[in-house]
């Protein structure tokens, strides 16, 4: 079955969104097309709904994705992916500041690179940016994976409570509250089968994991040299 | 918290209505009012006047003042003022003036005609227009689409802190300096007390508007000798607060970006031109197809665009 | 002697003793008889008990205190500063055992984006309190004291539990920075969405559970590591500043396809900008929530010295919506501090379409009830004094995850107390109402009040009693 077309344009996002809900229903595979870099694009989409845009899209593309797979043919503005249950957004050009923000599950997938605040305060799930990471990424994650090979720009991975950055590159400077560990090779393994999945194998890679260092995890006056920094 | 735009041309053109284009797609993020820094063919000598009065039916007592402070200061008109036939209470108006002997003086002496008529822009091609409602609404009203000039700033407001009124509008004018414009995004948070360290070097201030504070902010450290991009690098961690703004004079127009990385800036360059927005479907209203996008993303970052270098590149 | 007193006068006895001018003869050795006061009470201004403690307590823990409920700043003014005028001789008032007056409440309808408006029978619903700062038991009892009396309750940080959402026959759910829990499923099963920015506890920072109530399954549904001092984050992740806003809002109305009400929540700072500009930026309803606005934890100079009064932010809400020609679209909701259907009353008067609340739904569950002394004494408290929510050891098992507490919220018992009190607070509304001449509680307004200070004629635009001007400048 081939895609059905819908057009952006200027026309109202209210009307844009409806037609591709529409069409997914129906077991439609959607091309959004004359996409204008806008916003609201494709949210809360449910499982098995197969969406591709041409060119870029605006703020929150593929926002409260719920299983959809959504795929991006050049760049996407602000929180593409925020809150994401589950489900899978490829990204073929840049993603804009906080990507992924809040997800809980499914995968993001950025050939590009990431702006700031990649993957903030996620719960879960995973992130791989074949370019750099963008300041302040991993702020506050609680869980899930943030995997950069292109690198990260400055406080990477600041306080971050649960969860873990993986970076081959240079890191600019580490955030507050953070340690950088030896991973296991299980770990590793892992981080490879998936990176393997997406045609990004590579046993060759230097990681660098990241974790919280969890002096803030509890409020004591011992840490108070973690405290001033915040 | 605003949208706002920059447009730089290759050669005089329409650049009022790729501004009105810009400003309309941002619409969203504040229609309060909306505002254009144009600049226009440059005068040889003179400047180009850009005022506001409260009272379209004192205007003539006020122009009539603004002319006797014109000639004490060794100026005059050059044409007959021009003005808004809108039929609302405030009316813009447009003038050209000869050279005043000294100019911080006579603007100066100007500020003081009225409270009812204020001086919004002064510049050998900067034309300053600002108003209340959408960009469509300021555009129709002022003839905005109209405009031949090379480059301009652009600004959709929503009212924060100030008042909604068309004086707190932006862009606004460097005052006492010649045709630098300025945009803002975000909230200074230390204003009161650069205002008040401003004011006490003798600078004047129209509004309780925090853009207003970085346009003499900036033209101050230029008049003491940094360069518009040192300026620029020195506001990030001199004024606090989260901002994104866009100044712009005859020659050059640049930006600075807070170190919290929060408003955004997005620009497309080709053949010599730009655009540049806090959204990306913004610009995309001018490059419709797929150019290259400079996603201005990072903590603490400036850049300045030269009008002249960007002409001769071409 | 002073020096200038130069009378030539001399005593007819013999000159007292310095011992017996000093009233030494009776009194405490070492004691002047003049200044009891100082050596019983402590006179300083300053140096209260108080702040000496407090500065004992921070040189000990290197960081600030935590505590729950709300502010113990007593300079914060009063609702009972506020009388009613009802009817006189001006105007003819209703039957208050009789006659009757409307309470039913429309939220979000005025814009015409939501295909399903709230409707509530009352003028009251129940306030956002996570479930974690919650016990599961309370959360329900909530919810069907609420629904008993056509009204609602609100989700809080910690998300929906299918507890509540059964429980309460409308629900509103809240979006808090932290996004914890934050499920498609529940946003689309919820009546009304609610954006926080910030509560009137504890306006310009983020929600805070201390690592005694993060239990396994609070820890769950966080995502956090069980024990954790829990502190959210103040800002969105996703959207930064009122501009970006807009574009979220319509994130929110697509999710749900445009059938419910988007809510704004904030505490009251600048709220004659603050809500102007939500207005602006697209929701339906606004919720002001004053410094007296209770909270589950948060550090005590917050709770204590931010924000500005419940009373004060209601006026400067409503005339910002007047100004920019908002109101009637978009509705606002008071909350911070209410405590019978009196101060609810006052709040409708002021300029309130609504009103919320939060540690009194929690009183009528039985907070602070003079029950199981042994366990209020053992926290160092007892019956009418216990703020000590944070500690996750309510005596009451309101706000505690320990199984053993929570069974002292006997679910029917307590969801009958919170109906009868939404009920109570509802009749003393209306009985004002109608002495007042109105016929709905919304037709309440500022001139059914005086003032009867002048603090609060200048915080509120009311008019002072008697010579009925209001305070100005």
């Amino acid at each position: 079955m081939s895609a059905v077309i819908v057009t952006v344009g200027d026309r109202p996002i209210r009307e844009v969104n409806r037609e591709i809900r529409a069409a997914l229903a129906e077991g439609n595979a959607v091309t959004v097309r004359d996409t204008r870099s806008r916003h609201n694009l494709g949210i809360g989409l449910p499982e098995g709904a197969r969406l591709r845009f041409e060119g870029s899209v605006g703020y929150f593309c593929g926002g409260l994705n719920d299983g959809a797979h959504i795929e991006v043919e050049r760049n996407v503005g602000w929180s593409a992916g925020e809150a994401m249950a589950k489900g899978e957004i490829l990204i073929n050009g840049y993603a804009g500041m906080a990507v992924g923000a809040s997800m809980r599950g499914g995968l993001i997938h950025i050939r590009g690179d990431a702006g700031p605040r990649c993957g903030v305060a996620m719960k879960g799930g995973d992130i791989i940016v074949e370019g750099k990471i963008g300041y302040l990424s991993g702020f506050m994650a609680h869980a899930g994976r943030i995997i950069a090979l292109g690198g990260a720009a400055g406080a990477c991975a600041d306080s971050l409570w649960g969860g873990e950055v993986w970076v081959a590159g240079p890191i600019e400077s580490l955030g507050v509250d953070t340690k950088v560990i030896e991973p296991t090779a299980e770990d590793v393994a892992s981080v490879e089968a998936l990176l393997a999945e997406r045609g990004l194998g590579d046993n060759a890679r230097e990681w660098q994991k990241i974790v919280s260092a969890e002096r803030l995890w509890h409020f004591e006056s011992r840490d108070a040299g973690a405290w001033l920094m915040i | 918290m605003c949208g706002i735009a920059g447009r730089i041309l290759i050669k005089p053109a329409r650049v009022g209505s790729d501004l009105v284009d810009l400003m309309e797609a941002q619409r969203h993020r504040g229609a309060d009012s909306t505002g254009f820094a144009l600049y226009g063919p440059a005068l040889e000598s003179g400047f180009i006047v850009r005022a506001m009065a409260a009272d379209r039916r004192r205007l003539s007592d006020d122009l009539t003042a603004f002319l006797e402070i014109l000639r004490d200061n060794g100026s005059d008109f050059v044409s007959d003022p021009t003005h808004d036939d809108a039929g609302t209470d405030h009316v813009s108006v447009r003038m050209v003036i000869k050279e005043p002997t000294h100019f911080a003086e006579w603007s100066r002496q100007a500020d003081l005609i009225s409270e009812r008529f204020e001086i919004q822009s002064v510049g050998r091609s900067l034309e300053i227009v600002k108003d209340l409602g959408g960009a469509n609404e300021v555009a129709d009203k002022h003839g905005i689409r109209d405009f031949i000039g090379t480059h301009g700033l652009g600004h959709a407001r929503l009212a924060t802190e100030s008042s909604v009124s068309p004086t707190a509008s932006h862009p606004f004018w460097a005052r006492p300096f010649p045709d630098i414009a300025i945009v803002h995004n975000g909230q200074i948070t230390d204003y009161y007390t650069w205002r008040k360290r401003l004011e006490q070097s003798g600078y004047r201030f129209m509004t309780y508007n925090d853009s207003e504070l970085i346009a003499v902010w900036i033209s101050d450290q230029m008049s003491k000798g940094l360069s518009q991009a040192q300026a620029l690098q020195k506001s990030i961690s001199e004024i606090d607060g989260v901002f994104t703004f866009l100044i712009s004079n005859t020659e050059s127009m640049g930006f600075a970006k807070d170190r919290w990385a929060i408003k955004p800036l997005v620009a497309i360059e080709e053949n010599g031109e730009m655009a540049v927005a806090t959204e990306e479907q913004a610009v995309r209203m001018i490059y419709a197809g797929e150019n290259p996008v400079i996603n201005y993303d990072g903590p603490s970052m400036t850049n300045t665009w030269q009008i002249k270098s960007l002409r001769n590149a071409a | 002697m002073a020096d200038d007193l130069k009378t030539p006068y001399e005593y007819p006895f013999e000159a007292p003793s310095e011992d017996a001018v000093a009233m030494v003869d009776g009194g405490v050795a070492g004691r002047p008889a003049g200044v009891p006061a100082s050596y019983e009470r402590g006179e300083s201004v300053r140096w209260t008990p108080e702040s000496i403690s407090e500065v004992h307590a921070l040189s000990r823990l290197g960081r600030y205190q935590i505590r729950g409920f709300n502010t113990f700043n007593h300079r914060m003014p009063t609702f009972d500063d506020l009388t009613f005028v009802p009817a006189t001789m001006t105007r003819l008032p209703l039957e208050g055992y009789r006659e009757s007056c409307d309470t039913k409440t429309v939220l979000g309808g005025g814009t015409g984006l939501v295909e399903k408006p709230l409707e509530l029978d009352i003028p009251i619903y129940v306030a956002s309190m996570s479930f974690g700062a919650l016990s599961a038991n309370a959360k329900a009892a909530l919810g069907y004291g609420a629904s008993k009396v056509g009204s609602m309750t609100c989700t809080g940080e910690g998300g929906m539990l299918e507890d509540e959402r059964s429980a309460s026959q409308k629900l509103v759910y809240q979006m808090t920075p932290s996004r914890y829990m934050l499920d498609l499923e529940h946003l689309r099963m919820a009546d009304a969405i609610e954006l926080v920015v910030g509560q009137g506890a504890k306006p310009g920072t983020g929600g805070v559970l201390l690592g005694m109530k993060v239990s396994e399954r609070v820890a769950r549904m966080r995502s956090l590591p069980e024990g954790v001092d829990q502190r959210s984050t103040v800002r969105h992740p996703d959207f930064l500043g009122a501009d970006d806003m807009q574009v979220k809002i319509e994130e929110l109305r697509e999710a749900t396809d445009y059938q419910v009400p988007i809510f704004l929540k904030m505490g009251a700072t600048r709220p004659r900008y603050d809500v102007a500009i939500g207005a602006k930026a697209g929701v339906d309803v606004i919720v002001v929530d004053g410094a007296e606005g209770g909270t589950g934890a948060s550090p005590e100079l917050l709770i204590d010295h931010t924000g500005i009064p419940t009373m004060s932010a209601i006026r400067a809400a409503r005339e910002a919506l007047d100004d920019c020609g908002m109101s009637g679209k978009v509705s606002l909701v008071a909350a911070g501090g209410i405590r019978s259907g009196t101060d609810a009353a006052k709040c409708l008067a002021l300029g309130a379409d609504a009103v919320m609340i939060g540690t009194g739904a929690l009183m009528a569950l039985g907070c602070n009830s003079p029950r199981y002394f042994d366990d209020y004494a053992a926290l160092g408290t007892a019956p009418g004094k216990c703020h000590h929510c944070h500690t996750g050891l309510c005596p009451v098992g309101i706000t505690t995850q320990e199984p053993e507490l929570e069974v002292r919220v006997d679910v029917p018992a307590a969801s009958e107390r919170v109906a009868r009190y939404l009920t109570a607070m509802t009749m003393e509304i209306t009985l004002l109402a109608k002495a007042c001449g109105k016929s709905s509680v919304h037709n309440l307004e500022v001139e059914d009040l005086r003032a009867l200070s002048l603090e609060a004629s200048a915080f509120t635009g009311v008019k002072m009693a008697g010579i009925d001007k209001t305070y100005s400048w």
